[in-house]
């Protein structure tokens, strides 16, 4: 049996700004950052794809050996799961059937980079990915640049 | 804070607030000429409070726009941090809601948190308080539900128009990372004796949302109302709101755009509760500074309606708008004259 997933919503909330996908668990307060490959699997998994789908819409937008893409993709998932982001369901497609995908290869693929799952406990952490003040680094604010 | 509000009596944005309205709402040139403007007149570390609220939505439009610039990197992550504060917010409410909901109390969502679930349009407005409208009679047992977990009173606004409005300010005793004000209120306008007069506003129109049928939104034509009120009424002491805010120009904006507004009701609501003032005062805004397309006749059937004294000294009056301005400022001294002449008349 093929393995489907949902976003673990209402306990989940997630927004993609410019390119990355930005998720918060509304329980813990905990807020997760998706960047290239892991924005693109969440968008699938978002858009009601399974596992194989997944993985075979990955491998034909990304250059990379396809087993280290599956691996990739599979150790992935494990771990929004394990963070209550997404829940696995039972999906009623099996392999076979599971041929929803682009088709077509991409000429020039980007190169597959193994996803990453950023994960800040505290708010504070989270400004410190985009400042809002430029300030200076050895004298700190409210000292300029 | 230079808050602009030129005195009590008279209103006129500063210029960069203006091209911070036309740079976050506006498309093409117009907003890239504002942006452009803006961008160089102002320090990011330094702008004010009123500015810093209209900062997500600038960036949203930036992006929507194709515009680029040396602030863009931190207005992404002012974004981000406010869609991650608002995801908390609504969280919370939620819980506020579904408690109350367990003593049958309904509330109507108003203030920041008015557009849950995109109700009146997609727009990243943050949210600094949480204000709910609920029934006079459903007031005690609310603040008692409320009470119980773990908010406290921490101000009950004194009875403007010693009438039976009621409003109350509550603070989250609790050790939440996330801790905003409450402000439950049986009254839209809670310092309106029109309305104190009549059925408290709102309900009548208001839009069942979710939550098993006790969250209610305002319907849009009422919404809009409620921004105009927020911006223009002077008296900000007795207000949740203490500074008028142009993040409730851009929310009336994007409600006239994406909504549907009932221009009739929204006039005779005006004239029935004494709002001509605060209504005019934004449509001419929304008209002038942000061309916006409204129905010729509304403007001019509003400034035919006479305005009633104490709306004269209610809310101020367009920087501009002469005729206004004497009338407003002569309001108090005529009133003062006739208690005058009235106390002469008794006592002979």
């Amino acid at each position: 049996m093929n393995q489907s997933f949902r976003v673990n919503s209402p306990k989940v909330a997630a927004e993609t700004i410019d390119g990355e996908v930005v998720v918060v668990n509304l329980d813990s307060g905990h807020y997760y950052s998706l960047l290239s490959t892991g924005a693109y699997i969440w968008n699938c998994l978002e858009n009601g794809r399974d596992l194989h789908d997944t993985v075979k819409q990955v491998i034909q937008t990304y250059d990379g050996k396809s087993d280290q893409i599956a691996t990739s993709v599979n150790e992935f998932l494990d771990k929004l799961v394990s963070e209550e982001l997404i829940v696995a369901i039972d999906s009623p497609t099996n392999d076979a059937q599971a041929v929803n995908v682009i088709s077509g290869e991409l000429v020039d693929k980007p190169r597959f980079e193994q996803p990453v799952l950023e994960k800040f406990t505290d708010m504070e952490d989270l400004l410190l990915l985009d400042p809002i003040h430029e300030v200076d680094l050895q004298s700190g604010w409210p000292n300029q640049k | 804070m230079n808050i602009n509000f030129g005195d009590r009596y008279q209103y006129r944005l500063k210029r960069s607030h203006i091209q911070l309205l036309q740079a976050s709402l506006l498309s093409g040139n117009m907003a890239e000429d504002a942006w452009d403007k803006w961008q160089s007149s102002v320090n990011l570390d330094f702008v004010d409070n009123l500015s810093h609220q209209l900062l997500p939505q600038l960036y949203q439009n930036l992006t929507e726009q194709g515009l680029g610039g040396r602030y863009l990197p931190r207005l992404r992550g002012i974004y981000r941090r406010t869609w991650y504060a608002n995801q908390l917010a609504i969280k919370l409410l939620k819980e506020i809601l579904s408690s109350l909901g367990e003593v049958k109390v309904e509330a109507i969502i108003i203030g920041d948190a008015a557009n849950l679930d995109k109700f009146y349009g997609d727009r990243c407005h943050p949210i600094s308080s949480l204000q709910l409208l609920v029934h006079a009679e459903h007031f005690e047992v609310a603040i008692q539900k409320l009470q119980g977990l773990g908010w406290v009173i921490a101000r009950s606004i004194p009875n403007f128009n010693q009438s039976n409005q009621l409003f109350i300010e509550l603070h989250d005793s609790s050790e939440r990372s996330l801790t905003l004000p409450l402000y439950i209120q049986s009254h839209l306008f809670n310092h309106s004796q029109a309305e104190a007069d009549r059925d408290p506003q709102g309900w009548k129109e208001a839009k069942n949302s979710w939550q098993n049928g006790l969250a209610w939104q305002l319907s849009p034509t009422d919404h809009l109302l409620h921004e105009c009120d927020r911006v223009f009424f002077a008296k900000r002491s007795l207000y949740p709101v203490k500074y008028p805010q142009i993040i409730s120009i851009a929310e009336a904006f994007l409600t006239i755009r994406h909504q549907s507004i009932d221009w009739k009701r929204l006039i005779t609501q005006a004239q029935c509760y004494q709002m001509i003032t605060p209504v005019r005062n934004m449509l001419c805004t929304l008209q002038d500074l942000l061309l916006l397309d409204l129905p010729d006749w509304v403007i001019s059937e509003l400034s035919q309606i006479p305005i009633a004294n104490s709306e004269k000294s209610k809310y101020p009056v367009l920087k501009g708008d002469r005729l206004a301005f004497i009338r407003s400022r002569l309001s108090p001294l005529v009133r003062l004259l006739r208690s005058i002449v009235r106390k002469l008349k008794i006592s002979n």
